[in-house]
């Protein structure tokens, strides 16, 4: 019996034959626009191009997004290194090959743009060569959600052609987690897509789905139409300017300079805060807290946000900020502030009631607002998890200071 | 009072040695001792002498001086032999000697794993050379992940992991590949089957991507007692494995005892229920004052035993506390504290399942009573080794069941005793298995024109690859070429092809489930014709489960928990078309092996009690015909031994023959009935005359059958034993399966066929090679 046969007959399924033509690399790289190229290694196709942008804004504010990533070299703007792969799998591993590499380099008012593309499986070691170079010429990386994904696959692939991964062992700013903190409130989502349009403003117009790549890449080795891979070196081309662009707009809304939705300047300050840079993180709370909401007419909010429950978020994080900061006074008066004014004020009242016994004293004071608090959360239907708690919180305190200003009586 | 006090008391009861089977005393015998290896490093020495260790038992020393030389070696020694220290010396002292060195361990389970590692930490930590070992599975946070790739100098872990996280990283995993100088495989003898096969193939990618990395490790095996453990171990590495099977553990004297419980009901052969003779017997023993361990066969037996023992023995000890179960699904702090309180005497008593029959060191009971057979000589021999203290004698006791094979052991005890434990079987070679892994490895590691996998020529299936596009030929090598991830594919405890999900609702609202609903397992769609089907009682882990709906377009199977007085038994009809015949023996009758084509379609089911085996009800299955092309072992029947039967009769011996076979056969073969399919035909249009098959229930097979061709003439007879030996009149469920026509005696028929069978063949092999 046929090998194929057999395989049918014990229950696998059989995939339909394809057949696969030879590489012609200067057809690739004359339809999309890009040149052959040899290094020791073998060829290598290339598209490179200049992107105009915007003047380069300096990277010296923005300590907090480099916070953990850079060493003690200040960065210089020309070596950042902003990358982004495609790759014929999503699931990573060894055997996941990166087809199309970018590259993306500052120069001022534009960006350098280089797209390694694989023509072949068997012209890797070119392919490597040549970025391997590139990367190496970089003092730093940038890239979105790379840490997890682009850059152990591009290592995976280094290690498995007998190539040291040192070109990949440098900072490593990856602005997906940054821009998870500063974006999420408003966005959810944080793919570099959803960022692209709903932050940098930018319109990708006909863009190809990640998941669809793979397949693409596979449709081109056996068709060899370069046509398929237009798209996806598009797409691959317009990651890293947004890359670059994204880096632009966090290092100026972190600066307190350009426009930024109320929603992304309270994600500043969380960003801040987890860099532990609390006088900043403060500092943009108070800027938000002071501003009246009038000047917030004409803003889009998403979901259930609203300017009150933004100002209610804002004023508890800045009350802790302050508490911490050994302001305990400040914190009050912002906690008064969110016990008088808002509906479910029961996180504010908690910290006052806590503020009221144990700094100012005032056993009673604590339990008329406790008490109020847990009336009133009691009395609310649907309550969500967070609310049990806070209501489980407010049960014991007042049952503690009863007691106690009981006693005291 | 000592244990054997006890036993002597209890054979004072003439109703309890009415019931002996087997008296018998294995003599102890005195530790053989070798001095401490040159090789071994002073601090290991000292961390050694800490814990008493000065020398070593001889097999250990020969162990290490084979491993030390970098010879592959197997090690097969009895419960409690200091097995561990075989592989965790030469490794260590490798690691003190040279601190870049790196091992991996391979443990069929996690809990094994951890019991690993907590081991390997005490002793290291005593050497205090900075060894670090970790285990590495589905629960290390992600966050350890990469401090153990890259310095873990022994990483712990299990097949399925290696398979699915470690090897298609490998490139992550730089640091150990390059260095890595030992695989150690422990509980060898849990490879057989489907998963020895998938891990003969782990290995295969295992050793490819050591050759990418240059590096060449030697590996060093542990099983328990087997009938062929170089064979396995051979299998699995594909290269010639040292055996060293003399234990220099020294042993102490050991009573061995076959108790039959007293029949109840002659005419259906049932006897008084063994679990009740266990609980007494093992209330007799710890009220005496004996550590004890009882081994049920079940999660329901265990926590049945473990409530009769706690009550009855709470007003006599005062306090129950010191019995205690243990079991798959207790959490591993539970089980550590209970296998610490075993240690220090503090618990008086176990109730367990085969869990504990792997190598968690609990010490040494003075008594071990296993309620019923645990379906392998291995796995009995293993239980009964966890009594045995070197000051005293202890005591081993086989409770028989009902069941068929307790009673055929019951009868014949010199058979237990004179046999060698059980085979271990893998195919490697089997096609879906190897080209999964096939697939796998080309993902890690490119192939080059003319290499091998393992000792297997691929080049037709690299081929086959290629024209699908998995597979891209160039320049003298193989690539993978495909998006998929080739190791999420394939699953090592089954065969590909698409299995049968089973998932519990029993959390979920909703027949088909929502959330909460829970995957317990997956089974091949051939099996799950018969054992998924709606309304079959299916049990998982000793827990019986409704099958509320079998979605089979889905392959999805609905259960949820029940307990219930009855299990089901599906009558699946199949025809079976020889394909190809490997080899065969002709005499008065033809026995052959070779390629089939099951052709399988489940009929109906009957609700059979437990105990009494009376049917209780039925209904019908409607699910589509299945092909299984498999491998199977048949018997044509002589035309005249035929013809002296009446067609029903000749039915009706085939059917109780094939029943007896499939049941024997899984004894010689270390396997689950369920693992083995039978079919008869009265006259079967290959072989032109009434013919038995027995074939592997898995695609492609894994080499049960060619060995069942090996071992005919023993398999024959066991089957006549366990035939005419059981105590029913005319054949009943146990021995010749549930039969059709109550008029014709299945029994007899059968017998007489199985007692045709082996000798009319044995004669005309037995004059050819003369010749």
């Amino acid at each position: 019996m046929l090998l194929r046969e057999r395989l049918e007959s014990l229950g696998r399924p059989t995939p339909v034959r394809r057949h696969r033509p030879d590489a012609d690399l200067e057809g690739l790289a004359s339809s999309l626009g890009g040149e052959v190229r040899e290094n020791a290694c073998g060829p290598y196709v290339v598209v490179e191009a200049v992107h105009a942008m915007p003047p380069t804004v300096g990277y010296n504010a923005a300590s907090a997004l480099f916070a953990g990533v850079a060493g003690e070299e200040p960065l210089r703007e020309s070596g950042l290194c902003f990358f982004d792969t495609e790759t014929t799998g999503l699931s990573g591993g060894v055997g996941t090959q990166v087809f199309l590499m970018a590259t993306a380099w500052r120069v001022p008012n534009g960006l350098v743009v280089r797209q390694y593309l694989l023509a072949d499986p068997v012209l890797e070691d070119g392919f490597l060569e040549a970025v391997e170079a590139d990367l190496a010429s970089s003092c730093a990386l940038v890239s979105y959600n790379g840490r997890s994904f682009d850059s152990p696959v591009l290592e995976g692939r280094l290690v498995l052609s007998r190539r040291s991964p040192d070109c990949l062992r440098r900072p490593h700013l990856d602005l997906l987690h940054p821009a998870r903190r500063v974006f999420r409130w408003r966005l959810g989502q944080c793919n570099l897509q959803s960022v692209e349009a709903m932050v940098l403003g930018q319109d990708r117009g006909e863009d190809i789905p990640g998941y669809l790549i793979p397949e693409l890449y596979f449709a081109y080795l056996r068709s060899r139409d370069p046509e398929l891979l237009r798209a996806v070196v598009a797409h691959n081309r317009q990651d890293v300017v947004s890359l670059s662009l994204l880096l632009d707009h966090l290092v100026e809304v972190i600066a307190g300079r350009g426009l930024a939705h109320p929603l992304d300047r309270m994600g500043v300050g969380r960003l801040l805060e987890s860099a532990a840079l609390m006088a900043d993180a403060a500092r943009v709370y108070q800027a938000l807290w002071d501003e009246p909401s009038s000047a917030w007419d004409g803003e889009v909010w998403p979901g259930s946000w609203t300017p009150v429950e933004l100002r209610y978020v804002v004023g508890l994080r800045l009350a802790t900020l302050r508490r911490r900061a050994q302001r305990p006074d400040l914190a009050q008066a912002v906690l008064e502030q969110l016990w008088q004014r808002h509906q479910r004020p029961w996180e504010a009242g908690i910290m006052l009631a806590k503020d009221l016994e144990h700094r100012r004293k005032d056993g009673a004071a604590a339990l008329e607002v406790a008490s109020a608090a847990r009336l009133a959360l009691d009395d609310q239907p649907g309550r969500t998890p967070q609310e049990e708690r806070w209501l489980a919180d407010l049960v014991r305190r007042t049952e503690r200071l009863r007691r106690r200003t009981g006693e005291a009586a | 009072m000592g244990a054997i006090e006890i036993l002597q008391d209890l054979l004072a009861d003439p109703d309890f040695k009415a019931g002996i089977a087997l008296d018998h005393l294995i003599e102890g015998c005195p530790a053989r001792y070798a001095e401490m290896p040159e090789g071994v490093p002073a601090k290991l020495r000292e961390a050694l002498g800490h814990r008493g260790i000065e020398r070593l038992y001889s097999h250990q020393a020969e162990v290490y001086e084979r491993a030390a030389a970098g010879r592959d070696v197997v090690v097969v020694t009895p419960t409690a032999s200091g097995k561990t220290l075989c592989y965790n010396l030469p490794v260590l002292s490798r690691i003190v000697e040279r601190p870049d060195a790196r091992a991996l361990y391979l443990f069929p389970t996690k809990a094994l794993a951890q019991d690993q590692l907590a081991e390997l930490h005490e002793l290291s930590g005593h050497v205090g050379a900075g060894i670090r070992t970790f285990t590495y599975d589905g629960d290390t946070p992600q966050s350890a992940r990469i401090a153990i790739r890259e310095a873990g100098h022994i990483v712990i872990t299990n097949p399925d992991m290696l398979h699915a996280a470690i090897l298609p990283h490998h490139t992550k995993w730089l640091k150990l590949f390059q260095d890595l100088e030992y695989v150690v495989i422990d509980e060898l003898h849990a490879y057989r089957g489907v998963f020895g096969s998938h891990l003969a193939n782990v290995v295969r990618r295992l050793r490819r991507i050591c050759e990418f990395y240059g590096s060449n490790p030697t590996f060093i095996m542990a099983s328990a007692t087997i009938a062929n453990p170089g064979e396995l171990a051979g299998r699995i590495l594909e290269r010639e494995v040292a055996v060293v099977d003399q234990s220099g553990a020294p042993a102490a004297p050991k009573r061995l005892v076959f108790y039959n419980p007293p029949v109840v009901n002659a005419e259906l052969g049932i006897r008084r229920s063994a679990v009740l003779e266990t609980q007494r017997l093992a209330k007799r023993f710890l009220s005496g004052g004996a550590q004890t361990i009882v081994f049920g066969r079940s999660r329901l037996q265990v926590e049945i035993l473990l409530s009769y023992l706690k009550e009855g023995l709470a007003d006599r000890l005062g306090r129950h506390g010191d019995v205690r179960g243990y079991r798959g699904g207790y959490l591993p702090t539970q089980r550590r504290e209970i296998e610490r309180g075993l240690r220090s005497g503090a618990v008086r008593g176990v109730v367990a399942t085969n869990a504990l029959e792997l190598g968690i060191d609990v010490g040494q009971m003075e008594a071990a009573i296993l309620c019923g057979y645990p379906g392998s000589i291995a796995s009995t021999w293993q239980q009964l080794g966890r009594a045995g203290r070197r000051e005293e004698p202890s005591v081993g006791i086989l409770v028989c069941s009902s069941s068929p094979l307790d009673q055929f052991l019951a009868r014949h005890p010199e058979y237990f005793l004179s046999r060698t434990p059980e085979h271990g079987l893998v195919d490697p070679d089997n096609l879906l298995v190897l080209l999964g892994h096939l697939q796998a490895s080309l993902f890690e590691v490119p192939f080059n024109d003319g290499e091998g996998f393992g000792d297997k020529r691929i080049e037709e299936l690299l081929e086959l690859l290629g024209e699908e596009g998995q597979a891209h030929h160039s320049a003298g090598r193989w690539f993978w070429s495909s998006e998929a991830f080739p190791a999420s594919e394939v699953s090592l405890r089954t065969v590909m092809a698409e299995n049968v999900v089973i998932i519990d609702t029993s959390n979920a609202p909703g027949a088909t489930g929502g959330p909460g609903a829970r995957v317990i397992g997956e089974m091949d769609q051939f099996a799950a014709q018969t054992l998924l089907h709606d309304q079959a009682i299916y049990i998982h882990e000793g827990q019986q489960y409704h099958v509320d709906h079998l979605d089979w377009a889905e392959k999805k199977a609905y259960v949820r928990p029940v307990n219930v007085d009855y299990y089901t038994d599906a009558d699946r009809g199949a025809s079976v078309e020889i394909l190809d015949a490997f080899d065969s023996a002709e005499g008065a009758l033809v026995k052959a092996h070779g390629e089939v084509q099951v052709t399988s379609l489940a009929t109906i089911f009957k609700k059979i009690r437990f105990h009494t085996h009376e049917a209780i009800g039925a209904g019908p299955i409607d699910l589509p015909q299945v092909d299984l092309h498999t491998t199977a072992y048949w018997i044509r029947l002589d035309d005249a031994l035929a013809a002296t039967y009446t067609r029903l009769q000749l039915q009706a011996g085939l059917r109780g023959l094939a029943h007896g076979l499939r049941h024997s056969a899984s004894v010689f073969l270390m396997c689950d009935p369920r693992d083995l399919g039978v079919a008869v035909q009265v006259r079967s249009p290959k072989t032109g005359g009434a013919t038995v098959f027995v074939y592997d229930a898995f695609p492609g097979g894994i080499g049960l059958s060619p060995r069942l061709f090996d071992l005919h003439a023993e398999v024959m007879a066991a089957v006549d034993e366990l035939i005419a030996g059981c105590t029913c009149t005319r054949g009943c469920p146990s021995c010749v399966g549930v039969q059709m026509d109550r008029d014709v005696d299945a029994k007899a028929m059968a017998v007489r066929l199985a007692r045709a069978l082996p000798g009319e063949v044995a004669e005309p092999l037995a004059a050819a090679r003369e010749a």
